[in-house]
């Protein structure tokens, strides 16, 4: 236990829910600073609630603490009342633990995982009083480093970080430390320590690449500084999931966070090959772990947690192939102790009806299917896999076994989208209503008849999918399209059982922009960050006019990055980066969504995208 | 099925660990430690678990407790021979023991259990039976409100003179807000005892529960009130109170009747036949 607080009594009760900021948790990790070399801060750019929520933190966190002499801390954005309250009073950002500042670490990490935290990546620096940008950090400021999804296009963040780490962090982060040890020892400039960073595989360095722009504001090319440095960082990745770390141990927080409960991850990466998918391509190849240890891990983490709840975590746990045993032995050993177990990503099948029927109670759960398009033509844009009588099939057998609640996702503004794609979504809602009225008697019924909720959300082109080349479409168009669908909603019969909900487009243009955005676009971010701008992802401080008088100011166009169509031959932002797929897979992909063909998923073919160098997982030529 | 009562303290960080969030955590202890807790019926389930009465946030305490309702003493983390063992070697009080420790082990240090009893059938329920609490107020110097509370009871004798003085008062009335309306209150019967030291630390025993709750603000907002009503208007102060006061709980009691009068005894009294 750390007695020490870096905030008064009277500071912290003057703000909401003050365990964020006084660590303490159970599983939380102390060690004795006379016995550490290195200090790193694991940074998450939102509140504590969400951050606290995430798998990364836990698992870096895990493991750097399991090495002699190296303390890893934690930090999150504070909440909008405690940065008002560091400002008017003059206290910089302290970590969790040691609740020591945040400048007198060798290391901070902040792993990016949505586009939008890019604003609270600068309040957190500036509160700890770090130089904003890379270029003005001095000997004795620590490190900036950053991973995660939105580092596989690092590009608009790249001024503000020292170095980024491509892919998962389990295989080389014990050697970025020690390297930092080392160079500490040595007693070797920031650039010489950043220059034997580079030559870590997966460590990207941007100060060390000049990036060259043609006239129309297009990349000419990104070159090496240094002969030394690699000319493309490839992403790094777990070969065997099973024989990894894993936080068997992970951090308690007192407060209700996002994710309250044991998350056992049960897969990596994803074999359908959805075009418009991101996580998919990043986190190829498929890669499953054995039963038996899930098993082991998951018994091992209610026991330390005493969380009452516990996730199986995947980009899509139908795809599982044990996942049959798993819930069996986890309901054996979950149902006596009272603990819940949710599946989340389970494609409705007769499978996975029984397996929720026997983990929830029918009454409050509702099936989820996400069609993504409203119509067969734009789900095979879109490469889904999914079909209506899939569709249509589920849902009966779920109104036949007592389900009456459905949700179903859309994504508006697919490329080479119609009306009629957009009239499709009405349609399938009602054909489900018409499923349940002509299969589930009246007495059946209980008073509760069907009730369908359909959402959809604004789609957003991201890098390393088919979709990077594409045109995303304007706040204007997408509102258009809402009207279209709800006329469709309007046009059917049980119109009066289906509900729909939109989110609104504000923030997306902006995640369109920065998702495939190049170096320029630091200095926006920058500017709108001292207009006040932080918080993005949260409706309520969203504030467009920060961003448009940025944008205005560094004479950058949000249109030229998101609403703008490439074409092959464009040097993209993220072409120094190799997530693992090649170019000419995803553009392939590209040309077959435009005919509206469907491509082979990983359990049914290979369509060579490239992931089977890393000869894991699903690939020919990898373990399972 | 048994009911036990447990004794906890809570010190350190973990003081501004809100009510709510306690209860979440000790039910993480519940399934940390192995205990056999029993579940309520129903929908859904929850641990049949009660605490006595919230501590205000940011209060530190050695007198909190919660009553458990426990299906058996084993180890559900432990096989049945496993639990046989155990259960050869423990008996009595031992069991108790050994419970508290099980949590302790599982516990963050700013949470201890510190005692324990086995309760008699048809008990009380420890929500309900709360007569009193002995307090340990201080003003912190830190907090704006909190030194002019200092300044103005230096002012006038000392905390020491002005306590004396305001427990003099025939009637201590103050304008306590409901959900509904507002009314007066006499404090003065509701106020046990209370002593201040040199350096200003009032320790006072006052009435508590669902009944005639007097909290610990209500109490100073009025004492300062009563040192000077223009500086410290009552409702004003009291609301800010909660970062000019350092709290502390020393004890929690029930009422019993000892020799025809009434007594207050701590929760766990120090005669229980079954106790730790």
């Amino acid at each position: 236990m750390n007695e020490r607080l870096a905030l008064t009594d009277a500071q912290l009760l003057s703000v909401e829910k003050p365990e964020r900021y006084i660590g303490n948790e159970v599983n939380a990790v102390y060690k004795d600073l006379s016995l550490v070399d290195l200090r790193f801060c694991m940074c998450f750019p939102d509140v504590y609630d969400i951050g606290m929520s995430n798998l990364a933190i836990q698992i870096i966190y895990g493991m750097l603490n399991a090495q002699e002499g190296v303390w890893c801390e934690r930090c999150c954005a504070p909440w909008t009342d405690l940065e008002r309250l560091l400002r008017e009073q003059d206290i910089p950002l302290f970590a969790l633990e040691s609740q020591d500042p945040l400048k007198e670490f060798d290391i901070i990490g902040f792993t990016l995982q949505y586009e939008l935290c890019y604003t609270n990546v600068l309040q957190m620096l500036d509160l700890a009083r770090i130089p904003l940008l890379a270029s003005a950090r001095g000997e004795d400021d620590p490190f900036i480093m950053g991973g995660g999804p939105c580092t596989y296009n690092p590009e608009p963040v790249a001024d503000f970080f020292d170095f980024f780490y491509i892919g998962e962090a389990e295989t080389r982060f014990t050697e970025v430390t020690d390297t930092v040890r080392a160079a500490k020892k040595e007693g070797l400039s920031r650039r010489e320590t950043l220059l034997r960073l580079a030559g870590i595989p997966g460590i990207y360095v941007p100060s060390l690449y000049e990036v060259t722009y043609l006239s129309d504001g297009r990349i000419n090319a990104v070159t090496p500084k240094e002969e030394a440095v690699p000319k493309r960082v490839h992403k790094e990745l777990v070969r065997d999931l099973s024989d990894t770390y894993y936080p068997l141990h992970p951090v308690v927080p007192y407060i209700r966070v996002a994710q309250d409960r044991v998350v056992l991850e049960i897969l990596r990466g994803c074999i359908r090959n959805c075009r418009f998918c991101q996580a998919g391509q990043l986190y190829k190849p498929f890669r499953e772990r054995d039963v038996k240890v899930l098993k082991e891990w998951a018994i091992e983490m209610l026991e330390h947690t005493g969380h009452e709840e516990i996730t199986l975590s995947s980009l899509s746990s139908s795809d599982y192939s044990a996942l049959g045993e798993l819930v069996d032995e986890l309901i054996a050993y979950c149902q006596e102790r009272h603990i819940n177990i949710s599946l989340p990503s389970l494609r409705i099948d007769a499978f996975s009806l029984d397996v929720m029927r026997r983990i929830q109670d029918i009454k409050k759960s509702s099936l989820t299917f996400a069609p993504e398009a409203g119509s067969q033509r734009l789900r095979n844009v879109i490469n889904k896999g999914l079909y209506e009588e899939d569709i249509l099939r589920g849902a009966r057998e779920a109104f036949l076994g007592g389900w009456n609640k459905v949700k179903l996702y859309f994504m508006l503004g697919i490329p080479t989208e119609t009306e009629e794609d957009l009239l499709g979504i009405g349609d399938i809602a009602g054909k489900i209503c018409v499923e349940y009225f002509d299969n589930v008697p009246k007495e059946e019924r209980q008073g509760q008849a069907v009730e369908v909720n359909a959402s959809s959300s604004f789609f957003v082109p991201k890098p390393f999918t088919p979709f990077q080349w594409a045109a995303m479409n304007t706040r204007e168009q997408y509102l258009e399209k809402v009207k279209t669908v709800k006329a469709g909603i309007a046009a059917q019969v049980n119109q009066k059982r289906i509900r729909y909900s939109y989110h609104s487009g504000d923030v997306s243009v902006l995640e369109g922009v920065f998702a495939r955005g190049d170096r320029k676009l630091s200095a926006v971010i920058l500017k709108a960050y001292e207009n006040g701008a932080r918080y993005d992802a949260w409706t309520e401080h969203f504030h467009p006019e920060y961003w448009d008088e940025a944008f205005a100011s560094c004479g950058a166009d949000p249109a030229f990055y998101a609403h703008r169509e490439r074409d092959r031959e464009e040097v993209l932002p993220w072409d120094h980066i190799d997530c693992g797929v090649s170019k000419a897979y995803l553009y392939r992909e590209w040309e077959r969504a435009k005919e509206g063909k469907e491509s082979v998923n990983c359990r049914q073919g290979c369509e060579g995208c490239g992931a089977a160098a890393y000869r894991t997982g699903i690939c020919p030529g990898g373990a399972a | 099925m048994t009911k036990v009562r447990i004794k906890f303290s809570k010190h350190g960080p973990v003081r501004f660990v809100g009510h709510l969030d306690l209860m979440r955590y000790f039910q993480k202890v519940m399934r940390r430690a192995g205990v056999d807790i029993a579940y309520s019926e129903g929908y859904s389930p929850h641990q049949l678990m009660s605490f006595a009465q919230p501590l205000p946030a940011g209060a530190t305490s050695d007198g909190e407790y919660a009553d458990l309702t426990l299906q058996s003493f084993r180890d559900i983390r432990l096989s049945e021979s496993q639990n046989a063992n155990a259960k050869e070697e423990l008996s009595g009080e031992d069991t108790l023991k050994s419970l508290c420790l099980r949590m302790n082990s599982v516990m963050h240090e700013g949470i201890t259990v510190t005692d324990a009893a086995v309760l008699e059938q048809g008990a009380e329920k420890a929500m309900t039976s709360v007569a009193a609490c002995r307090w340990r107020l201080a003003f912190r110097a830190e907090d704006p409100l909190g030194q002019r509370a200092k300044d103005a009871l230096a002012g006038q004798g000392g905390a020491k003179a002005v306590l004396t003085r305001f427990l003099q008062s025939e009637r201590i009335v103050v304008r306590k807000k409901t959900k509904k309306a507002e009314k007066d209150v006499d404090l003065k019967p509701l106020i046990h005892e209370a002593l201040a030291d040199a350096d200003g630390v009032i320790r006072v025993l006052m009435k508590a529960g669902s009944v005639d709750n007097v909290r610990p603000a209500l109490f100073a907002a009025a004492l300062l009130s009563f040192a000077d009503a223009a500086a410290f208007p009552l409702q004003e102060t009291e609301q800010q109170m909660i970062s000019a006061l350092q709290v502390h709980r020393e004890e929690t009691y029930l009422a019993a009747e000892e020799e025809g009068r009434e007594v207050l005894l701590p929760l766990i009294p120090a005669t229980t036949p079954t106790r730790v």
